[in-house]
């Protein structure tokens, strides 16, 4: 009870409720012009509260798992609501007070059966709970069953002031009528039960589902740091007095937490991005200098994929020779019809006419292999200026991006 | 990147560093002592504010992830200010998502954190002096958001690169530094520097490029959330 009291939601809450309730009753007692002023004076004054208090706890609240159950508590309300507004309207006593009859009756059902049903799922946990308990909140469930206890006093009270206010009007017309009207009100009260119970139990598949989602999730998630973090948490123990590795370590890690992050690490066996990013990684771990790798776009890897990502590789392995220290870029802008792959060293670079012949070699295993794969490489370097390697695959061949 | 050593030249910057992490914020400044005089510190939005008002610095490091609105909270309070100082947003996130609106809102520049102190310098030194510093990714996130659909007309030239531009913005996602991109497309450094500013003013200015997109488009295999 503190700590409810202590929660300012909570107490507005209260303060709403008292004031709405007192604008209700005013409103529902009310004679004079005066009295029926102040009671809309009063409703309207709570709606502040609710706008400046509740407002943003109802938001985060609907956002939240719990949402959708609070989200049946509007319909209801409203439909409460509409029923005695429209009653009020209509002006005639009776109506009104078959109106509160109906209402009271409905809630007297409602909270027989949330105790029933509490009563009767006592073991099961949180997540099995119907939107109606959640609502209903009650956390434990209670020795006595006050809640089917006030549900049945609301039940015979409205059944008396039901038929109280018929009576009048049955007098001459016989039982069947008065058997029509009990039958009508008992309709109205179970329509206001089972709509909601209906909507829950709708709901309440997917319910299980969620939860059964979120404890594989943790699971995944756990397997997964167990993997990759506490493995290189582990490693960077044992090398602590050896900086580079360190942070060779760290960054690599960091690489592979981010992909995974953004939901690429499960794709990579079977997209190119993820392919491309696995082997720049694993020529910065046997080369060990860094790369800075940035991929737009990804698709399916085929077989020319494969062949533009060894050819990535090998131009990755030559850049790192080449540029000791310095910094290397690799760009890869992919889409469904093409692939261009940009491999840049700022090293020395060189005159492609006086590449040595094993040099030559290893730039005719890039420019072969993509040339087998019905794509493209091409070289540039100019001496004092750092080498380029372009791949191309499809339609990025003659794209407009050519330098 | 290479020409880092160039400003020494010229009077230091004056830094403010704005990051919630205490260790970070002391690294920092620990590197930039040598080039930069760092005059003041703050971890929130709030304290970066009054900081700011009260040194005056010539450029602001901005991480994006700050408790209590980001760096956006920062960027969007200077917004309107005429002698405001540069922004240099600082991130360890590398999601278009977190870095494009930091530039929408006002950063001159985006840097990871994981930035070499050279790099981080002649960063500094650019947003100084009133020049745009891209990344080559920011240069490639950039460049993405430009390129939606080919089905999808641009009604606004905001909306669009030149063809030059996209080339810049191309070799700059390919790790060209300035020079070298003059040289390649036979222009002046100037002239480069003039066509990334002018991207920055359209990613600032243009409206169409609704954020929820790029993270739609960052990659075709479906991907939730």
């Amino acid at each position: 009870m503190n700590a409810r009291l202590a929660d300012p939601a909570w107490r507005a809450t209260a303060v709403t409720g008292a004031l709405l309730l007192a604008a209700l009753v005013l409103a529902l007692v009310a004679r004079g012009e005066g009295l029926r002023v102040a009671a809309v004076g009063l409703a309207v004054g709570a709606l502040p509260v609710v706008a400046l208090v509740l407002g943003p706890r109802a938001v985060e609240r609907l956002r939240s798992a719990e949402g959708r159950s609070t989200l049946l508590a509007i319909p209801v309300a409203l439909v409460a609501l509409l029923l005695l507004v429209l009653a009020r309207l209509d002006g005639r006593r009776p109506v009104l007070l078959g109106t509160v009859a109906l209402l009271g009756a409905a809630a007297g059902v409602v909270l027989i059966g949330s105790e029933l049903r509490q009563r009767t799922a006592r073991a099961g946990d949180s997540a099995e709970r119907s939107p109606w308990q959640r609502m209903t909140a009650v956390e434990r469930v209670r020795a006595l069953p006050w809640q089917a206890g006030a549900g049945a006093l609301l039940v015979g009270w409205s059944a008396l002031l039901g038929v109280g206010t018929a009576s009048p009007y049955l007098a001459g017309t016989g039982v069947a009528w008065a058997g029509l009207l009990v039958v009508l009100i008992g309709l109205g009260a179970l329509v206001l039960v089972l709509v909601p119970l209906v909507v829950g139990a709708a709901a309440s598949g997917d319910r299980d589902r969620i939860a059964r989602a979120r404890e594989d999730e943790r699971l995944r998630v756990a397997a997964h740091l167990h993997d990759s973090v506490l493995q290189t948490l582990a490693l960077v123990q044992r090398q602590a007095g050896d900086p580079a590795a360190v942070a060779r370590l760290a960054r690599s890690q960091e690489r592979a937490l981010r992909a995974w992050m953004a939901g690429e690490a499960e794709l990579n066996a079977a997209t190119l991005a993820g392919a491309l990013h696995q082997a720049v990684e694993e020529v910065e771990h046997e080369e060990r200098f860094d790369v800075d790798v940035t991929v737009l776009g990804d698709r399916p890897l085929d077989e020319p994929g494969r062949a533009l990502v060894a050819a990535a590789r090998e131009a990755l392995r030559n850049a790192a020779r080449h540029a000791r220290g310095r910094a290397v870029v690799v760009f890869a802008e992919l889409s469904e019809r093409g692939a261009a792959v940009w491999v840049r060293d700022e090293g020395d670079g060189f005159e492609l006419e006086r590449v040595p012949a094993e040099r030559r070699g290893v730039r005719d295993a890039i420019v072969g292999r993509m040339a087998g794969a019905g794509g493209e490489a091409t070289v540039d370097s100019r001496p004092g200026e750092g080498t380029e390697v372009a791949l191309r695959l499809g339609d990025a061949i003659d794209g407009e991006d050519q330098a | 990147m290479s020409e880092a050593q160039q400003p020494a030249g010229r009077d230091r910057p004056v830094v403010v560093i704005v990051d919630d992490h205490h260790l970070f914020r002391a690294g920092v400044r620990a590197e930039l002592a040598e080039a930069c005089d760092v005059v003041g510190e703050a971890a929130t939005p709030q304290e970066a504010i009054a900081v700011i008002g009260a040194t005056s610095p010539d450029v602001v490091l901005l991480d994006v992830h700050l408790p209590d609105g980001g760096g956006l909270a920062v960027l969007e309070a200077f917004r309107a200010v005429v002698d405001a100082p540069a922004f240099l947003a600082l991130s360890v996130s590398d999601a278009a998502d977190d870095v494009v609106p930091m530039v929408r809102a006002g950063a001159r520049g985006y840097v990871t954190k994981t930035i070499d102190t050279p790099a981080l310098l002649d960063a500094i030194a650019r947003v100084r002096d009133g020049e745009p510093y891209f990344s080559p990714r920011l240069a490639a996130f950039v460049l993405q958001a430009f390129s939606a659909g080919p089905d999808q007309q641009a009604d606004d030239e905001l909306d669009q690169l030149t063809p030059r531009e996209r080339e810049v913005l191309h070799h700059l996602a390919r790790g060209y530094p300035y020079k070298r991109i003059a040289q390649r497309l036979g222009i002046s450094p100037r002239t480069v520097e003039t066509h990334v500013g002018s991207v920055l003013r359209k990613l600032q200015l243009s409206s169409r490029h609704e954020l929820s997109h790029w993270a739609a488009t960052r990659g075709l295999v479906g991907r939730e959330g």
